[in-house]
């Protein structure tokens, strides 16, 4: 049956529901916690072996050895060049590297964008599990 | 001399106008996106918008007729506000009024529409002509069913003065229910000469850019979109006084009052029409408004003058 | 004899989101010949990937398109995993084509969008997008990203479903169909839609068989075919849908079909789910193919993605060419817009749900710009591979006409 103003009822049901849109940087929807922002690393387990900067189809995770300690190994990521495809997380032997719900990453200092993961992104299974609200703040800082 | 400076610049002139006008198109932005479930602007947004395209450069194309070019948008604002001055608000006197003026208005609120399209036609650019071309198309299909609409009334009242008409209801109780046929028909032609969706084939965004404003930028466009929330307000004043002629015995406080939610009811009603449809072609936009919109206010008519011969006798 | 009025639509115009270029030839409103111009958002995507590993490859792919990204990455992957003879778990098929099915619920569901936006029906077009937003939500639950979801691997996938994923995943499908039910409602009920939609872009079954439409604009003109049921890949063998067509021929045809394929959608993922066999996710791939190649077919949500790979015993391809389905549908954008208005040529290009950045490739002239003819191309291919490659192909008779 053609009729006009099919949509009439739901726009006049919508008036009265709340805004499935929100005022952005004041109010954050949840998001998951699966979600594959930023990656995180865990010193400890790491055992140098480059695989995930072989596989980086980005180029943009480096593994270099810290110079006066014994196998302990840094892991500097580029978030420029970072495509959050979680292939090094995927193929990590030791499962060393995460992923965390970290996404707003963009910096108005290009430099900032390079980060040494054990400094700003060190794996803690407890707090991963719930999402904080200033998360952001750290990346930032 | 200062009083009639005063009743033109200040209120209920040009500075009472330009405040109902952006707060007609908060009202108008806010609907239409609640309806679609966004949060919608803050009420602030129509005048920062204004005020932000007021500082913008001015940008005037080569080829364009510059003096027309920038003069189109001031003579837009200045007809659709000279129509408000003209209707009543909440008492039955407008600031100037005499005989006939239900008419003079109608003509005064074609000004603006002839403006787009001659701002279109002077920019000289591809989409703006078009856009023009589309104005005029389109002026020609509402323009007859929107003035036999608001004459229906004033037949049935034997005049053509807002004061009369208004004055011939009040004194006949729910008489002005008669003309919801000519409301109707008066409202979707209004549509048409806001150019909303679904008649808002002369700006067409995802055909013709942005149809006859495509070239104007800056404090010209904030202009013509004054010009065009002005005209809500016009609109919806002449529509009011034509159509819902009541409480304008009240005085100032009440009357404003009754004026205002009148306004808002009518702007309401434009807002959720441009919510509900799609944007029509211009072909079928003639064929509606010949086919169905003309023959309605004709129906209209008819009826008020059978009324009258039975009131009058 | 007057002059006419040519307007340009795109490369830049609010209507299209890719550049792309259409010089309409107008007849008072009437458009009367168009001219279509292709080749903005050439990227070099294929000669990118001769250059690359197999593993870095796919990522490359899947960037070949923002919305249909699992379409072509698992198309690729298939074509590669082909050549190595390597047998996917059924658990990795089944969690593809659950992606797969829900990059076209959000494909056509944006696509309706895009559509109502062109007609200025934009309730329609935040309506839908809002609903749209379930089933981002759910493939960031599932991949961890919304669009290039970056889940499969050269044989297997990388994430699991889980038990309550599973849950999730059906409370999502339930309110996506009842939302989906009323938008069916709205494009068989709204006057001003069915008014612009039906008889605009009109192509003949003939007509779309000649100029070769695939997908939802192929199936609007009644031609019904449909690559998973063709040629089942994935899990699609295991499930059971009906291949959704139209007789309309027009644009109102190609909405309703899109509609009509979500609807089959949700059930192929309900019955994908109840199915889905506990095997291992991947198998370990090589990083070295052997010599061989593959043509890999996939039905994207805007219709047959073609895929040929090449290997030579290393590990990276020697070609890649990708033919994405609006290839072959921009063809019959020229004959859809004869004798239409100009207020139409936007919604007919929209309808055929171009991708402009899959399809765009480069052609170079091979003898320094001038031209050639078929003959001359073909003696000149034909001597190519004699001294590159070793075949002689003059004996293969091929009629051209």
């Amino acid at each position: 049956m053609k009729k006009l103003g099919a949509l009439l009822f739901e726009a006049i049901k919508s008036l009265f529901k709340k805004p499935v849109t929100s005022d952005y940087p004041k109010k954050r929807r949840p998001i998951h916690d699966s979600v594959a922002g930023m990656i995180a690393f865990e010193q400890d387990k790491c055992i140098g072996c480059s695989i995930c900067v072989r596989n980086c189809p980005a180029n943009a995770i480096k593994i270099t050895k810290v110079p006066d300690k014994e196998k302990v190994f840094s892991c500097e990521l580029s978030l420029a060049n970072c495509i959050f495809c979680s292939q090094c997380v995927f193929t990590c032997p030791k499962k060393a590297l995460h992923t965390t719900d970290k996404f707003e990453l963009a910096q108005i200092d290009k430099s900032k964008l390079t980060v040494k993961l054990e400094e700003v992104a060190p794996y803690k299974p407890e707090t991963q599990q719930k999402p904080d609200e200033n998360k952001t703040e750290k990346v930032n800082s | 001399m200062i009083s009639a400076l005063i009743s033109i610049l200040i209120f209920p002139g040009f500075l009472f106008l330009f405040i109902l006008a952006l707060a007609a198109e908060y009202v108008d932005r806010k609907l239409y996106a609640r309806m679609q479930t966004r949060l919608g602007p803050p009420w602030f947004q129509p005048f920062a918008d204004f005020v932000k395209l007021l500082a913008k450069e001015l940008i005037i194309p080569e080829n364009a007729d510059r003096l027309i070019f920038k003069v189109l948008p001031l003579v837009a604002c200045a007809a659709a506000a000279t129509a408000f001055l003209y209707m009543p608000k909440w008492n039955t006197n407008s600031v100037f009024s005499f005989r006939g003026d239900i008419v003079a208005v109608i003509y005064i609120m074609t000004i603006p529409t002839l403006t787009y399209f001659l701002g279109g036609w002077y920019s000289r650019s591809l989409y703006s002509l078009l856009g023009s071309m589309r104005v005029l198309t389109q002026l020609f299909s509402y323009e007859v069913p929107l003035l036999m609409a608001v004459l229906a009334p004033a037949i049935l009242a034997s005049s053509w003065t807002f004061s009369n008409v208004i004055d011939f209801y009040s004194a006949n109780g729910f008489l002005f229910l008669v003309n919801i046929i000519g409301f109707g028909v008066a409202l979707v032609a209004v549509q048409g000469k806001l150019e909303k969706v679904p008649f808002d084939i002369p700006e067409a965004e995802t055909e013709i850019v942005a149809g006859t404003f495509t070239e104007y930028t800056g404090p010209l466009y904030a202009y013509f979109k004054l010009a065009m929330n002005i005209q809500t307000i016009s609109v919806a004043t002449l529509l009011s006084a034509v159509f819902l002629p009541f409480g304008y015995h009240s005085g100032f406080i009440l009357g404003m009052l009754i004026f205002l939610l009148k306004i808002l009811f009518i702007i309401s009603l434009l807002a959720v029409g441009r919510t509900i449809f799609a944007r029509i072609r211009m072909d079928q936009m003639v064929r509606f408004c010949w086919q169905y919109l003309t023959p309605l206010a004709l129906l209209q008519i008819l009826i008020n003058i059978i009324l009258k011969a039975m009131i009058i006798k | 004899m007057p002059k006419k009025l040519v307007i340009p639509i795109g490369p830049q115009h609010p209507a299209l989101k890719e550049p792309a270029s259409f010089d309409v030839t107008l007849q008072g409103e009437k458009a009367e010949n168009i001219l279509v111009k292709l080749g903005y958002n050439h990227r070099g995507i294929e000669k990118a990937c001769e250059t690359k590993p197999y593993l870095h490859d796919s990522y490359i792919i899947e960037r070949v398109c923002g919305i249909c990204s699992h379409s072509h990455s698992t198309c690729f992957l298939q074509a590669v995993e082909e050549i190595a003879n390597l047998q996917v778990p059924m658990r990795a098929k089944y969690i593809r084509s659950i992606i797969g099915e829900m990059e076209r619920i959000h494909s056509h569901l944006l696509w309706l969008g895009v559509a109502a936006h062109e007609i200025g029906f934009d309730t329609l077009l935040m309506y839908t997008w809002r609903d749209r937003e379930i089933v981002m939500d759910l493939l960031a639950l599932l991949t961890g990203n919304r669009v290039n979801y970056a889940v499969n691997v050269l044989g297997g996938v990388k994430k699991d479903i889980t038990e309550e994923d599973k849950a999730q995943i059906l409370k999502a499908v339930d309110a996506l169909e009842e939302r989906t039910k009323y938008y069916i409602q709205v494009c068989q009920e709204e006057l001003t839609l069915i008014k612009r939609l039906s008889h605009v872009g009109y192509l003949s079954h003939d007509d779309a068989v000649k100029m070769g439409a695939v997908g939802p604009t192929g199936r609007a003109s009644s031609i019904t075919r449909d690559t998973r049921k063709d040629d089942p890949y994935a899990a699609y063998e295991e499930v059971d849908f009906k291949v959704i067509s139209d007789d309309h021929c027009d644009v109102y045809g190609r909405a309703l079909v899109r509609v009509g394929e979500l609807m089959e959608t949700y059930s192929i993922i309900r019955q994908l789910l109840k199915k889905l066999p506990a095997t291992p996710l991947s198998v370990p791939a090589p990083r070295i193919i052997p010599a061989g190649e593959a043509l890999s077919r996939y039905e994207a949500p805007r219709g047959e993605d073609c895929h040929y790979v090449k290997a030579n015993g290393t590990d990276k391809p020697e070609r890649v060419k990708l033919r994405a389905p609006t290839l072959a549908n921009v063809q019959a954008v020229s004959a859809m817009l004869k004798k239409g208005y100009l207020a139409d040529v936007t919604i007919v290009i929209a309808a055929i749900d171009p991708c402009f950045s899959c399809t765009d490739r480069m052609i170079v002239a091979v003898n320094d710009g001038s031209d050639m003819t078929w003959g001359q191309l073909r003696e000149q291919s034909i001597n190519w591979y004699k001294k590159n490659r070793g075949v002689d192909f003059t004996k293969v008779k091929l009629k051209i006409s």
